[in-house]
């Protein structure tokens, strides 16, 4: 990456593109898909993006009065249940660079009667609009793929965590070799059909199944959480290693 | 890590389920059983198996999760499942090993302790209005069964226990009859030197021994 930081590259899917291309390209990718987005994460998951989410709850092991970001919330998934754990005297804030998607999380965790201790911010992972040693939690659900400078994102998250806070990064990562063939079949045959089907986009789903080629594997991605300063770096595989949980602690 | 090297943490699914059902079940306590229990953390290690879980109190809920990481717990209680529900359901401690603030275990057994939980209502809002009815009435004749065995078994353990007291020795007994065989084995003991003795002084013997205190022969 750090190459292509110099040549100003990135990349959009299987595309090499411009980086300040890349966000606004994004950008339309969620726009696009953020009214169906629940939906078809039920779809295209078959419901398991659920269990995904709830152990990354559950590694997070939140109290009362804690502060929490949820960055790349989208629809509000985590926010939504780490709002009542934290309860009134704790806090919690989705940050989401797209308007579409914060705006749906807004009105469907405000439908499900969540308000009083959920804010709602637009912001960029890389520029994160909050002060340094906020959080004690910070989370980041199939978010951090999309982000073009990803070791800017994960020095501001390491920023805006108090001492002793955790990161927890649940993401898309390489599945274990037996799984591939048919993850790759899955990924860019029928994901991106069930995408003109039901949400009447294929081309986004189709870049969602290259951004999570392109993203850095399990190690790579430990690595670089710990080129960022974080501390205690680990990861778990979750469902054959389709999707990782990595967490870090800072001091 | 709260539970030691040798406990497996429950899958996800699995504390999922029992977040759920705990939580349902404290709901139905008459004072707000979870509130004293926030930000608290209790692990149970269960040996057997090998399998540990940790209770987190939050500020609506009981938590239950495989493992608190890097953190050690306000109280870890470790012994077999049965041990365990004893210590939890009913305060009795004697078959688990407490470490760390007991003061938590007690809050937890509070919490525990006392709640009347609306089965029907639970089942009705899964099943629909009136078919909660037979699946009660089944569950409390499996209940009725299940208690006559347990009540049956105790029974006749004591039956069992009454008849075996009957050949026990009455108190004082045993240890008169101990000492009376150690008096005999003294005696018997004694009787087998002297027959020795008078055996070596025999002139039948051609022992040229003279034991103390016997006749020379002739």
């Amino acid at each position: 990456m750090s190459d292509e930081d110099e040549r100003g590259k990135t990349h959009f899917g299987y595309e090499t593109v411009a980086e300040e291309e890349k966000a606004a390209r994004v950008g339309q990718v969620f726009s696009s898909v953020a009214r169906k987005y629940d939906l078809m994460n039920d779809v295209m998951s078959m419901g398991i993006h659920r269990l995904w989410k709830r152990h990354t709850v559950q590694r997070a092991a939140v109290r009362p009065g804690m502060h929490v970001l949820d960055l790349a919330g989208g629809t509000g998934d985590l926010a939504a249940a780490f709002a009542p754990r934290v309860g009134e005297r704790g806090h919690v804030a989705i940050c989401d660079i797209n308007a579409s998607m914060l705006i749906a999380g807004r009105d469907r965790l405000l439908d499900e009667g969540w308000v009083g201790n959920i804010d709602f911010v637009q912001g960029d992972a890389e520029a994160l609009p909050f002060p340094d040693e906020h959080f004690d939690r910070l989370t980041i659900a199939f978010g951090l793929r999309n982000v073009t400078r990803k070791e800017r994102a994960l020095a501001e998250m390491r920023r805006v965590l108090k001492a002793g806070g955790r990161l927890l990064v649940l993401e898309f990562s390489q599945p274990v070799a037996p799984l591939r063939p048919f993850y790759d079949a899955y990924s860019f045959k029928v994901m991106p059909l069930m995408g003109r089907l039901i949400a009447g986009d294929a081309d986004s789903y189709r870049y969602l199944a290259e951004s999570i080629r392109v993203h850095p594997n399990q190690e790579a991605l430990a690595e670089m959480m710990r080129e960022a300063g974080l501390e205690q770096v680990e990861y778990e595989n979750l469902t054959g290693g389709v999707v990782a949980l990595h967490r870090a602690t800072r001091f | 890590m709260t539970t030691s090297q040798a406990v497996r943490p429950l899958p996800t699914a699995l504390t999922a389920f029992l977040e759920l059902a705990l939580n349902r079940w404290l709901d139905a306590a008459e004072e707000p059983a979870v509130a004293r229990l926030a930000g608290q953390s209790i692990a149970v290690e269960v040996r057997p198996p090998g399998l540990g879980l940790v209770f987190l109190g939050a500020a609506d809920r009981l938590q239950v999760l495989g493992s608190l990481e890097d953190e050690e717990a306000d109280v870890t209680l470790s012994g077999s499942p049965v041990a365990l529900a004893a210590a939890l359901s009913g305060g009795d401690r004697s078959g688990i090993s407490v470490r760390g603030d007991a003061a938590v275990l007690t809050d937890l057994q509070r919490a525990l302790s006392g709640v009347s939980f609306d089965w029907a209502g639970w089942l009705e809002s899964l099943t629909g209005a009136g078919t909660a009815g037979p699946l009660l009435q089944a569950g409390e004749a499996l209940r009725s069964h299940v208690r006559r065995f347990v009540q049956r078994g105790l029974d006749d353990s004591v039956d069992y226990a009454r008849e075996e007291a009957r050949w026990l020795p009455p108190s004082g007994e045993f240890e008169a009859w101990a000492g009376d065989l150690a008096e005999l084995r003294d005696a018997t003991a004694r009787l087998e030197a002297r027959i020795a003795r008078l055996e070596a002084a025999s002139p039948t013997t051609g022992s040229s021994t003279h034991g103390p205190g016997l006749p020379r022969p002739g």
